[in-house]
């Protein structure tokens, strides 16, 4: 344990901290939702929309690290053997890593956890996963990226693939 | 052109629903209600009668419009005892529970519990009183029915209009906050987040029974109120009162009317009671629902 903490401490030491650029972006984004539930057997899917907003985000040349603030809604499913999906609101807290491949393109990992309030019932559910996404610049300040997230916990599980749009402030 | 509509009108009406409408599926309605008018300990509850009638009304025309058959199973009071309506047979506790395993329906039907009348938490758990003394061998725990419907094939949905009837219907996840009286004070977004947070590391048991009460274990369910604006509402309990009228139901003309939606689910039926109960009432008797994430379709019409 001390070992350990030795180690990240000479780590963030040798940080180079005041290389570091301060890189707040907001992004949207649109997916198609899957999951499953438990007592059913069944696929539910919908659709999605989601805002991020990374105000704390940091970049270090080609490194960039990431603490996003996601906010959803997910539709209703459509109706299978009796059940119905409901409508949900997302809020979701990520912390993420990124790399710049080149100038064009990009690849972006977090882990996080999230909270999804159930809007018929009136209940919240929380789950933990993971969003991986590649972006492609276009221009200076905007990308186009292709959002996959995989979230689960005991209340279920899902996952959602889309596209989005991102915007750096600065 | 008149070959080519017919088939094209049946393709749409089918599509509305999401479930076989071709009159093989069924609502399978199983009502309790007392009045206990002849007991000797218990308050005297005569809106029940109104209660389960309009109730059983409403579930009647829900399902003809959903093109499913109805069969309904009511049990009433007789005398000193629990009968059941059409055959005055008697039944006790342990037969009411043998009585609803012996139902039969298909994987697609619905079944539907409804129960008017007293009801006490002991022990921990909400108690119904299925006889007119109110006695110990006439409380049936709410538990014991949700296994008895557990048990049969179909989704099921149970209803419980009494006093203290929340116990089986988990609230983990709302955030509720409750008074030490029992009186709701409204919703803690922390609370809510800490139940979901322990939720999300054990496996939910569910047993696809869902359960709409009137009001927590520790409440107590009104009835025979006047409500302003709300016509008739002295005849029924207010609970009862307020899913019926969230349905649409006519109670000047006692008359059984269809939503305008075009789907009753069970988190419809949840927000229904929600929304139509009075601010005076919402605080003593908060409507407690099953949380799950998948909402439950009753019943689908165009």
């Amino acid at each position: 344990m001390r070992k350990a903490i030795i180690t990240i401490a000479l780590l963030l030491a040798a940080f180079p901290i005041q290389a570091a650029e301060w890189m707040p972006a907001v992004s949207i984004a649109a997916s198609y939702n899957a999951g499953g539930y438990p007592d059913s057997s069944l696929l539910h899917s919908s659709l999605r929309a989601d805002a991020a907003i990374d105000a704390l985000s940091l970049g270090i040349g080609n490194h960039r690290i990431l603490l996003p603030l996601r906010l959803g809604y997910s539709t209703r499913s459509i109706a299978q053997d009796r059940e119905i999906k409901q409508n949900v609101m997302h809020f979701g807290l990520e912390a993420g890593y990124g790399y710049s491949f080149s100038e064009a393109f990009s690849l972006e990992a977090g882990i996080g956890i999230r909270a999804d309030w159930h809007m018929e019932g009136r209940f919240l559910t929380v789950s933990y996963g993971c969003t991986v996404t590649p972006w492609i610049a276009i221009g200076e300040r905007f990308r186009a990226g292709f959002p996959i997230s995989c979230y689960g916990s005991a209340a279920g599980w899902n996952a959602s693939a889309g596209a989005a749009i991102s915007l750096f402030l600065l | 052109m008149k070959k080519l509509l017919l088939p094209l009108m049946a393709i749409i009406a089918a599509s509305c629903s999401p479930f076989p409408q071709d009159g093989t599926a069924k609502t399978v309605y199983v009502s309790v209600s007392l009045t206990y008018e002849d007991s000797q300990k218990a308050i005297p509850l005569p809106y029940t009668d109104n209660d389960a009638r309009a109730f059983r009304d409403e579930m009647k025309l829900l399902a003809e419009a959903s093109g499913m058959a109805f069969e309904a199973h009511e049990f009433i009071e007789e005398g000193s005892h629990l009968a059941e309506k059409r055959t005055k047979a008697i039944y006790g506790r342990d037969s009411l529970l043998a009585y609803i395993r012996r139902l039969c329906p298909g994987p697609d039907d619905i079944i539907i519990f409804y129960f008017s009348g007293h009801g006490i938490l002991s022990e921990g758990e909400s108690q119904l009183a299925i006889g007119p003394d109110c006695g110990r061998e006439d409380m049936l725990p709410v538990r014991d029915i949700r296994e008895a419907l557990a048990s049969l094939p179909g989704r099921k949905c149970m209803v419980i209009d009494s006093c203290q009837s929340g116990s089986e219907s988990a609230a983990a996840g709302t955030g509720e906050a409750f008074g030490s009286g029992g009186e709701y004070l409204g919703r803690d977004i922390l609370s809510a987040f800490c139940e979901a947070v322990a939720m999300s590391f054990t496996a939910a048991a569910s047993d696809g029974v869902y359960v709409l009460s009137a009001c927590t274990a520790r409440q107590n369910s009104s009835a025979g109120a006047s409500m302003p604006g709300y016509t008739g509402s002295e005849g029924y309990s207010v609970f009862t009162y307020c899913l019926l009228r969230s349905l649409g139901y006519d109670f000047a003309e006692q008359e059984a009317r269809l939503p305008a939606a075009g789907m009753v689910t069970f988190y419809s039926l949840y927000r229904g009671v929600l929304e139509s109960i009075p601010d005076e009432f919402a605080a003593r008797q908060t409507a407690q629902a099953t949380r799950k994430p998948l909402d439950l379709v009753l019943f689908s019409y165009c």
